[in-house]
């Protein structure tokens, strides 16, 4: 049977009335995370109108723009807080929270460490290029310590978070991570994501050499692809590193994985416990 | 490009530069792509080089493996590879 080409697979959700190429610069990651979440999709054969995308701001952000799914491209750091909802209202939707760095981790932390608490079924996916890149290369909370940015022209000196151990340590069920440099690694990993019932967590790894790039002595977009292709590491290799070689290193798929219930559930379980009918919501669909 | 493989055929269609060689088609487009240069970098057999401007084009497509990779990696949706049934 002759293999679906892959680029067909992906134009087929793209909105067909709009403008190519896309806003994002040449060689962002950007468009390869599109590409393999819009390929795990197809893997797993989600109907285009049960499926929600949901994205704050940034350069990320403009993703559900391109989409043509369900979406909604909402406030600086609150894509989770309208995701929750319409998961809340509407179960039975696949929803999928687009973000990157600073949208996720920043300005939306307090959402993010908060639904992977309560383990609602959304998929996160965090676009990482551990800057500000819309806005002109600020550093954010992944930038890592001792890089530079715009506001940090003598070196970052805080400490990054670790997305996945953000994610993990607040209660998330299905942590994951690789970089764009492995398109086809990261597409399993989302597809892995969405189907797990709870909050799944995917840190792509991405690359922004407009602003990043040059404050950080990166040559190219390539140079960072390079440097990601270098520095990926998958868990089970990493995990027999040398402390000081971990350190240099990031890890990359499944990095955790539990059981846990999940918040619409359980919220199901006290209404049926109270007597109410439960799946107000689902049966009036 | 001078470095063209004698069985590589070259031409425009619907916005695509489409190359050819009975056994591997690649169609690149022309609008999407950013000439970023992924694609050419990371190929495993080197089918791509940059022209001037630095839009890929195939320079050696009888080393096409079909293997995707320049596929998946373009951030744009602009180079597809289909091999073509025998």
């Amino acid at each position: 049977m002759p293999v679906a080409p892959v680029t067909k697979v992906v134009t087929g959700y793209l909105r067909p009335h709009k403008r190519f190429p896309s806003v994002w610069c040449a060689g962002c990651g950007v468009g390869i995370v599109m590409g393999a979440f819009l390929r795990a999709v197809n893997s797993l054969g989600i109907d285009r109108n049960k499926i929600v995308v949901v994205s704050g701001i940034g350069c990320t952000s403009r993703m559900p723009v391109y989409l043509d799914f369900c979406g909604l491209h909402t406030t600086h750091g609150r894509a989770i807080a309208f995701a929750t909802g319409i998961k809340f209202a509407k179960p039975e939707l696949t929803v999928v929270v687009i973000m990157g760095d600073g949208d996720a981790i920043a300005i939306g932390g307090n959402h993010f460490i908060h639904a992977a608490r309560r383990n609602i079924d959304l998929t996160a996916i965090v676009v990482n290029n551990e800057t500000y890149g819309m806005t002109g290369g600020q550093y954010s909370p992944t930038t890592p310590q001792g890089s530079s940015g715009s506001t940090a022209r003598h070196g970052n000196i805080e400490p990054p978070f670790d997305i996945c151990d953000l994610a993990r340590a607040s209660g998330a069920t299905y942590v994951a991570r690789e970089a764009v440099y492995n398109a086809r690694r990261l597409e399993t990993l989302i597809a892995g994501g969405i189907k797990k019932r709870g909050f799944s967590l995917i840190e792509a790894v991405s690359n922004c050499y407009t602003v990043y790039g040059r404050y950080n002595d990166f040559k190219s977009q390539i140079d960072m692809l390079r440097w990601q292709k270098e520095h990926a590491v998958p868990i089970q290799s990493w995990q027999k590193l040398p402390p000081e070689e971990k350190n240099s290193k990031f890890s990359t798929g499944v990095l955790f994985q539990k059981d846990a219930p999940e918040y619409v559930d359980e919220y199901d379980k006290l209404i049926e416990r109270l007597g109410g009918k439960t799946g107000g919501a689902k049966s009036e669909s | 490009m001078e470095h063209h493989d004698e069985d590589t055929h070259a031409k425009e269609e619907g916005g695509f530069l489409v190359f050819e060689n009975g056994k591997i088609t690649i169609r690149i487009s022309e609008t999407c792509c950013k000439s970023c240069g992924i694609c050419i970098e990371f190929c495993p057999t080197k089918v791509l080089e940059p022209r001037d401007d630095g839009f890929p084009v195939v320079v050696a497509i009888s080393k096409c493996n079909d293997c995707k990779l320049c596929e998946l990696r373009c951030p744009d949706f602009a180079i597809t590879v289909e091999k073509v049934a025998d």
